[in-house]
C-alpha cells in the first residue's frame, strides 16, 4: 500500500531574507522526491508545537540536487505558521508532506506561454519557468506584479531564461506604475501567436482579472489557487472551491486533491 | 505527533484488545468520522490494517454538496471546521466506497445522519443490508448544518432517534453525542434508554473565530466545530461523567494526539477512543497512537488495556 509518500522529517539548511516580509527557505529531506511538477505543494509543519498546530501550504520553488535533496520555497511572513516558520534556524526540524497535488500542465506545441504572477504568488510560476526555459523554442513572457518593489521576486531569474519580462508596482518604485493585468490584457490583445496559454498564480483579485480576461479572449487558462486547508491529501474537506459542475456532489472541488493548479474555466469565478 | 519516540514495540506482551459494543477490536485506537475520509485517501500513508477500527465519513441519504469556503481555520492548538457533511450520499458510498473498506481487516463503523428521525431509521436498515459493516455510528450533533441536526441537545430526541435506528437493524449502534449541553449524563442514559449498544463522544464544540483585519469570520458559516488538543479537557471530563452514568461502552474523542493521550480517555472511562483533528496533522499520526498506548501500558506494567479502563484515582 506504501508509495514513499511517507511524511518525513526535514532540517532548515537555510533562510534567507528576501526582504523584509520574504524569506526563502531551503529544507533538506531526507529521501524526498527530487521530481516534481511546478505547481504541486508540501504542507509544513512544526514538530515540536500544537500551536500552530496544522501544516501549512507552500508551493515548491525548487528542489535542489545534492547529497539529499533541498526542499526549497519563498514565503511571506503573514501570520502564526510563517512567524514560526521564520525563526527556525539551520539544523531546526520540519515536518515535510509531499509532493502533493497536481501541477501545471503545458501543451508541448504551445508557440506563446505567458506566465503571470502576483505578490507571493510567484513561486510556482518561476518553477514553472525554469522548466520550459530547458525545453525551448516557445515565445516565453513573464508578467510580475507586486505592490512595491520588495514584492518583486525572482525578477533575475526570469530574465536569465530568456523570458520578455514584464514588471508593474502599485507605487511604481519597479518597473511600470499599476496592476500587472493592465500589462497582461494588452499584450493577449496585440496578436501574439497561437497556440497560446496563460499561466498564473497570485492574490484572488489577480486570478479574478486573468480568469475573466482569458475567457472573454477565449484563450486557455491554468490557475494555481490558494485555500485554507487543514490536511493537504483531501482527508479534511476544507479547502473547497466552486466548480461549475451541475452535480450535486461536484459543486465543490478540493484545492489540495483536485488542484491547486486548475482550469480556470472549470471554476466560478466571482468578486468576494 | 510524528517526532515522538519512533521505536515501534517488539515482542511486547501487552494485549490491547477490547470488545466496544459487541464489536472486537485488536487495539483500542479508532478513527473518528469526519477525519479519516473514507480510509483509502490514507492508504498511500500507512497500514490500514493496523488500525483497531475505521469509521469513515458522514453519510447521509442524499449526496450533499456541503458548505461555502472558507470552510477551516486554525485556532489556538485547535481548530474550527463546517464542512457541511460534503459527501456522495448512501448510494454512491454503498457501490463506490464500500467495497474498498470491506476488504479491510479493521472492523468499518459507518457513521450516517439524517435531518429526520426517518432518515436515521432508513440510513441504518438500508446498511444493515450490505455485509462488512461491523455498527452504525449515529451522528445527531453535527454542529454546522441547518434544519436542526443536532439532534443531541434534546434527551427526547436523542432517544427517539436511537430508537429508530436501533430497531432497524441487527447491528450495533453508536450514537454520537454533542458536547454542547449542560448535562452530559442526561443525554448519555436517553441514548442508552433508546438501545445505543455504545455511545461515541465528542463531537465538535460549537465555536467561532473572526478576522479582526477584515472584520468577517474566519470560516464561511460564521460558527464551526472546534476541534483538536484545545478541546481535550473538555472531552476527557465529558467522558468521565458519560461513562459513569450509563453502563455501555464508551468511545472516546476530542484532541487525542499521542498515546499518552489516549491512555488519558481510557482512565477517565472510555473502552476505546478515536483519533479525528490529528490525522489532519500527520496521516500516520493514529499509528504513533497505537504504538505510544503500547509503550505507556508496557512502561506502567499493564499487560491487557482493559485493565486501565476507567482507572482513574480520586483523592
Amino acid at each position: 500500500m506504501h508509495n514513499g509518500k511517507h511524511p518525513a522529517t526535514g532540517r532548515v539548511r537555510f533562510q534567507r531574507t528576501l526582504s523584509p516580509e520574504y524569506r526563502h527557505l531551503g529544507v533538506a529531506v531526507p529521501e524526498f522526491a527530487r521530481a516534481f511538477e511546478p505547481g504541486q505543494f508540501v504542507m509544513l509543519r512544526s514538530g515540536r508545537s500544537l500551536d500552530p498546530l496544522l501544516g501549512r501550504a507552500f508551493s515548491i520553488y525548487r528542489i535542489s540536487e545534492g547529497a539529499e535533496p533541498v526542499l526549497e520555497i519563498l514565503y511571506k511572513v503573514m501570520g502564526k505558521g510563517t512567524n514560526y516558520l521564520a525563526q527556525l534556524e539551520s539544523g531546526e526540524p520540519v515536518e515535510v508532506l509531499g509532493p502533493l497535488g497536481n501541477g501545471f500542465a503545458v501543451p508541448a506545441d504551445e508557440r506563446t506561454t505567458v506566465l503571470v504572477a502576483g505578490g507571493i504568488g510567484v513561486p510556482p510560476i518561476a518553477a514553472l519557468a525554469a522548466r520550459l526555459s530547458a525545453h525551448g523554442s516557445r515565445s516565453l513572457h513573464v508578467f510580475l506584479g507586486g505592490k512595491t518593489s520588495a514584492d518583486i521576486l525572482c525578477a533575475k531569474e526570469f530574465e536569465a531564461t530568456g523570458a520578455a519580462l514584464s514588471l508593474t508596482t502599485e507605487d511604481g518604485s519597479l518597473g511600470s506604475i499599476g496592476k500587472i493585468t493592465d500589462l497582461v490584457e494588452p499584450f493577449l490583445r496585440s496578436g501574439p501567436s497561437y497556440p497560446i496559454g496563460v499561466y498564473v498564480c497570485g492574490p484572488p483579485g489577480l486570478l479574478l482579472a486573468v480568469a475573466w480576461m482569458t475567457e472573454a479572449l477565449d484563450i486557455p487558462c491554468q490557475v494555481s489557487v490558494e485555500a485554507s486547508m487543514a490536511c493537504g491529501f483531501g482527508a479534511c474537506m476544507g479547502c473547497a472551491v466552486q466548480s461549475r459542475s451541475t452535480d450535486t456532489v461536484a459543486t465543490y472541488k478540493l484545492v489540495c486533491q483536485d488542484g491547486p493548479v486548475f482550469d480556470s474555466r472549470t471554476l466560478i469565478w466571482k468578486r468576494s | 505527533m510524528s517526532q515522538s519516540p519512533d521505536v515501534t514495540p517488539q515482542n511486547s506482551t501487552v494485549n490491547l484488545a477490547v470488545e466496544f459494543a459487541g464489536i472486537r477490536l485488536k487495539n483500542p485506537v479508532l478513527t473518528a468520522s469526519g477525519t479519516f475520509g473514507y480510509a483509502q485517501e490514507f492508504a498511500p500513508y500507512l497500514d490500514l490494517n493496523r488500525l483497531g477500527g475505521l469509521i469513515v465519513k458522514t453519510i447521509t441519504r442524499q449526496p450533499r454538496s456541503g458548505n461555502p469556503a472558507p470552510r477551516v481555520a486554525e485556532t489556538p492548538a485547535g481548530m474550527l471546521n463546517a464542512i457541511g457533511l460534503q459527501n456522495v450520499g448512501v448510494d454512491a458510498f454503498i457501490k463506490d466506497k464500500l467495497p474498498y473498506l470491506r476488504r479491510l481487516a479493521p472492523p468499518l463503523i459507518v457513521n450516517v445522519a439524517g435531518e429526520s428521525v426517518e432518515d436515521f431509521r432508513e440510513l441504518t436498515k438500508r446498511l444493515s443490508d450490505e455485509p462488512g459493516i461491523a455498527g452504525i455510528e449515529l451522528n445527531i450533533s453535527c454542529p454546522n448544518v441547518a434544519k436542526g441536526l443536532d439532534f443531541s441537545t434534546d434527551p427526547k430526541l436523542t432517544y427517539q432517534v436511537v430508537k429508530a435506528a436501533r430497531e432497524a437493524t441487527h447491528l450495533p449502534v453508536i450514537p454520537k453525542l454533542s458536547p454542547n449541553v449542560t448535562d452530559i449524563r442526561a443525554i448519555a442514559k436517553a441514548a442508552e434508554e433508546g438501545g445505543a449498544s455504545g455511545i461515541s463522544l465528542i463531537n465538535t464544540l460549537l465555536g467561532m473565530a473572526i478576522d479582526i483585519r477584515t472584520r468577517r469570520p474566519k470560516i464561511a458559516n460564521i460558527t464551526g466545530g472546534l476541534s483538536g488538543p484545545a478541546i481535550r479537557p473538555v472531552a476527557v471530563r465529558m467522558v468521565w461523567q458519560a461513562a459513569h452514568a450509563v453502563k455501555v461502552p464508551v468511545l472516546g474523542m476530542g484532541g487525542i494526539v499521542s498515546g499518552e493521550d489516549a491512555a488519558e480517555f481510557i482512565l477517565a472511562g472510555a473502552t476505546a477512543v478515536a483519533v479525528g483533528t490529528a490525522n489532519f496533522l500527520d496521516p500516520t499520526n493514529v499509528i504513533q497512537v497505537i504504538d505510544g498506548l503500547e509503550r505507556y501500558c508496557a512502561a506502567h506494567e499493564i499487560w491487557h488495556i482493559r485493565e486501565l479502563v476507567g482507572g482513574f484515582l480520586i483523592a
